[in-house]
């Protein structure tokens, strides 16, 4: 039984999940209060976390900022997030040069094939964009956690443009929130 | 109190609502009783049909064979779909061609607020992409019923590119339905 590699993303209804380099986010409906447990448990499924390494300059750091301050209001994401086992995936770096981080140099599909025939809890993704694409035109991603935000962008970046054919998937769940927000919980189909 | 402007349109979970060549193939067709009894009450809660002039040559000739075919499993919305009272956009048609069916020529702006503020039920759009581009780019439409088809397709027609910034919605009502097709409902304003 192989470990699963899922994705969460927050998306717009038109499919973006960021409006560009410059992206503030301010698109995104932060009420996390409203899927904390959910988004909790995807994390707590999980102890690993794959990054690409454009993501990873920030999201590392800003965690482990975070980490410092208890009284942070993300502070419990933050304790799993430093102390997950994180693997970044770079053609440009030699070395990690954060704690619990591993570089990964190799073939994409041989890299992520080998983390998931490992023993352990699942595999987790959030962005960014560029690496989750990749993941996604190599088939690579088993679940996919889509928070659909009440908002269309118009243009921006998307996850799928490397796609050749359609992926038909299977529904797993979905679920309305108060704040507006969707989650579509998919896996692949078999 | 004007009428209200609907959008009804099938769309990946990537937004696209047809492939590059218009390729359906990646939408549900195999419907529930849930999402058709949807589609029923929304079909009760208009009495004109807005159409882009090409979905127009596809869409009236199609419902028309349908209701003229008894034995057909769409039958009865064959003759919903003929007998309601059509607006075909257009700039190249000189007169409409079909049955119930009037062309409208003007500013695409005019004409729909013309509509709006006509007495009766409410007023349904279909498509096509791009029609239905400009209707949202003019911020023409009050409410969307999209049908989120479990499948992502990469790329194809988009309702939304026209947009010159991000739109924030109203999430009026969800719901999953059994063939895993999930409706957003929202209002635009």
């Amino acid at each position: 039984m192989k470990r699963k590699l899922k994705l969460q993303m927050q998306i717009s209804v038109d499919g973006f999940v960021s409006t560009g380099t410059n992206d503030d986010q301010t698109w995104v409906t932060w009420a996390l209060e409203d899927i904390f447990q959910d988004v909790w448990d995807l994390s707590n499924s999980a102890d690993t976390i794959l990054i690409g390494r454009k993501l990873a300059v920030d999201y590392i750091p800003f965690w482990q900022e975070t980490f410092k301050n208890p009284n942070d209001p993300m502070f419990a994401f933050a304790n799993q997030i430093v102390n997950a086992r994180k693997i970044v995936f770079t053609k440009t770096l030699e070395k990690s040069i954060w704690e619990n981080t591993e570089i990964a140099k190799g073939d994409l599909v041989d890299e992520v094939n080998n983390l998931k025939d490992q023993n352990g809890k699942d595999i987790v993704v959030y962005g960014g964009t560029s690496f989750v694409s990749s993941l996604v035109e190599n088939n690579l991603i088993d679940e996919f956690y889509f928070y659909v935000n009440p908002v269309v962008l118009g243009k921006g970046e998307t996850i799928f443009d490397k796609l050749k054919n359609p992926i038909k998937m299977t529904q797993v769940k979905s679920k309305e929130y108060n704040s507006g927000i969707n989650l579509f919980f998919y896996k692949l189909k078999e | 109190m004007s009428r209200k402007l609907k959008l009804q349109v099938q769309i990946s979970v990537d937004g696209f609502i047809a492939g590059t060549n218009s390729e359906m193939d990646w939408i549900t067709w195999n419907w529930s009783e849930d999402i058709k009894k949807y589609v029923s009450e929304l079909t009760n809660s208009f009495d004109t049909i807005l159409l882009g002039r090409k979905l127009a040559e596809g869409f009236i000739p199609y419902w028309k064979n349908v209701a003229e075919d008894k034995n057909h499993e769409e039958h009865k919305s064959g003759i919903i779909f003929t007998n309601t009272p059509k607006i075909v956009f257009t700039k190249t048609l000189e007169k409409s061609e079909w049955e119930n069916s009037v062309l409208a020529k003007g500013d695409l702006k005019e004409e729909i607020n013309k509509l709006k503020n006509q007495e009766g039920k409410d007023i349904i759009v279909y498509g096509g992409a791009n029609f239905v581009s400009n209707l949202i780019k003019e911020n023409l439409i009050d409410e969307l019923h999209l049908f989120v088809n479990p499948a992502v397709i990469g790329k194809g027609l988009s309702i939304f590119h026209k947009l010159e910034n991000k739109k924030e919605l109203k999430l009026l009502h969800s719901q999953a339905f059994e063939c895993e097709i999930n409706l957003l409902h929202y209002s635009l304003k």
